[in-house]
């Protein structure tokens, strides 16, 4: 009886790493397509497609990538626009979620109510009267309309106020006591405490404008102060027949995703996104 | 003590402000660009227009598919790939293969439609090639280009963007379910299978809730997936790769038709909004009743 549960167990485990190691192929695969075709030879990619290791490895789709495109700069002009739009949404979350969970006043359930209310607001319709709107400010060609949205995300705020909630009450009161003034006490108190909410919103954000495609689509007209899947669009659209190029630039442009993800840490990093859910 | 009272409401600002203008006030000026044409007051004849217009119910139907993909095949996914990371065999490998799963869905949009591109072409594409050398397949499939396999290719390289994400907010629920429920079940006599469907799955339907609406937003919503899969301005096969967003954007940028693009959004975010309801509206607590 005892062995025939040990032996269930181990077939059990078995089956289990199997299927583990089956999906886990699965989801890495596309990434292995990626780093290899982005070393192999024209030749060699259409003749053995399905060769992971290439036979001659070579550099010129990073050459072609960066002939063609001004790789660098829209690399720049991505990591400008992300780390602003992280700094954008840190500071307005972290102002808006400390003024929900620090004071009781007037309105305030119906207020938050509403900040709510916002995310259940399908996208679509902003998308033509906000581009008329930003063309009559002359923010059409700036990065000015890929940087609001971050600051007025619910989500983001909700996630903070959530972790800013927990800061004790007795903080802010002993500090009110002695002498400071709300702001020295958002920074000084409020934000170090719920620092790891706020950086777990910066970090989203960073990545989520990383990845932006639609925004930029729509706002930026000019190859230099494009982003970098805007370049990388424009080039897999040049090269209908070679994909060695957009495969290098787009190996290139999964660097900083993988070092934040190296960074923060995985468990961090997961927990935090799932920090919504349960009452979202 | 007036400054105390005025504090908090100065903390809140910066979002009503902003809102106020960057999201409300398009929010009202839509609303009278679907009411116009070139400036003058046209009525309701651009929802007219828009609500007749096949090539739009045509997206909304494509869109409609895929949100069944999402549904009945990304999440059910989603959901076996969270009790392989809650079960007792994953043990000190959770923290690492949840952020494996999660990857994808930190991707960029373009380079999952430049890698999936490759895979799914017709002519020496991997998964071709892969299917002719098992011999599951004599002739290529064009994934891209067949109208029948359009909506597969999506939900293929949905699957593979998705999964993680949605595996992770059931992760969040499945731990928040005591063991010892699962325990007592045991002790009744009940097997794995039961304990799933019977305990853990009901206690699931929070989260269920939640997953299955961002499916829902997000399936009408696809954009980009599509964009960088077929290439720009291409509408597939037939329409079969036409999907709102996209015949939004088209009808904006291509057609230079605002006032029906104003439209189009407003038909479609009234159509998530009852689609949304209905689903919360099923999906609501039966007992509380």
């Amino acid at each position: 009886m005892k062995l025939g549960l040990k032996r269930r167990k181990l077939i059990g485990s078995i089956l289990f790493h199997l299927a583990l190691v089956v999906i886990t192929v699965l989801v890495i695969y596309p990434f292995v397509i990626m780093v290899s075709g982005a070393f192999k030879p024209d030749m060699e990619m259409n003749r053995y497609p399905l060769r992971v290791i290439p036979h001659a490895p070579t550099l010129e789709h990073f050459q072609t990538l960066f002939e063609n495109i001004p790789f660098w700069r829209q690399f720049g002009n991505s990591t400008f626009v992300s780390v602003t739009c992280a700094l954008v949404a840190m500071l307005t979350n972290g102002l808006v979620a400390y003024g929900f969970s620090r004071f009781q006043f007037k309105g305030k359930k119906v207020l938050f109510s509403l900040v709510l209310a916002t995310m259940l607001i399908p996208g679509q319709v902003y998308m033509v009267p906000q581009f008329k709107m930003y063309q009559t400010f002359h923010f059409f060609g700036t990065y000015i309309p890929l940087i609001i949205p971050s600051a007025i995300g619910a989500m983001g705020i909700f996630l903070v106020h959530q972790i800013m909630s927990q800061v004790p009450k007795e903080l802010y009161e002993s500090a009110t006591i002695d002498g400071c003034n709300e702001f020295r006490i958002f920074l000084q108190i409020a934000v170090p405490l719920s620092a790891a909410g706020i950086g777990m919103q910066g970090v989203l954000t960073f990545m989520g404008s990383w990845n932006d495609f639609m925004t930029p689509l729509i706002y930026l007209n000019q190859e230099p102060t494009y982003t970098l899947p805007l370049g990388l669009m424009r080039l897999q659209n040049f090269y209908k027949i070679s994909y060695g190029a957009p495969l290098a630039g787009a190996l290139l442009s999964c660097i900083p995703v993988v070092v934040i993800l190296t960074l923060v840490g995985q468990k961090y990093f997961v927990n935090g996104m799932t920090a919504g859910a349960i009452k979202g | 003590m007036a400054q105390r009272k005025v504090l908090p409401y100065l903390f809140i600002s910066p979002f009503f402000i902003l809102y106020g203008i960057f999201g409300l006030y398009p929010l009202i000026s839509g609303m009278v660009m679907s009411l116009q044409k070139k400036e003058a007051f046209v009525g309701f004849s651009n929802y007219q227009k828009v609500l007749t217009d096949g090539r739009f119910w045509k997206a909304i139907g494509n869109a409609a598919l895929y949100t069944c993909g999402s549904v009945f095949i990304i999440l059910p996914v989603a959901l076996g790939a969270a009790l392989m990371l809650n079960s007792a065999f994953m043990g000190k490998k959770k923290g690492f293969m949840s952020t494996v799963f999660f990857i994808p869905n930190v991707t960029s949009v373009i380079v999952a439609g430049i890698v999936f591109q490759y895979i799914l072409k017709a002519n020496g594409g991997i998964l071709n090639e892969i299917l002719l050398s098992l011999g599951i397949i004599q002739k290529n499939i064009r994934f891209l280009n067949d109208p029948n396999w359009a909506v597969v290719s999506i939900v293929i390289m949905g699957t593979w963007r998705y999964f993680g994400v949605n595996s992770l907010y059931f992760l969040s629920g499945l731990q928040s379910i005591s063991p010892d429920l699962g325990e007592a079940a045991r002790i009744d006599g009940a097997n794995a299978w039961q304990e799933f469907w019977r305990i853990k799955f009901p206690l699931l339907k929070p989260i269920m809730i939640y997953v299955v609406f961002t499916a829902i937003t997000g399936s009408f919503s696809i954009f980009g997936e599509v964009y960088t899969l077929v290439g720009a301005g291409s509408t597939g096969a037939r329409d079969s790769m036409l999907y709102p967003v996209i015949y939004l954007y088209n009808t904006m940028f291509r057609d230079n038709k605002m006032n029906e693009a104003a439209t189009m959004g407003y038909v479609l975010a009234v159509l998530l909004l009852v689609i949304t309801s209905i689903q919360r509206f099923i999906m609501r607590d039966k007992d509380e009743n």
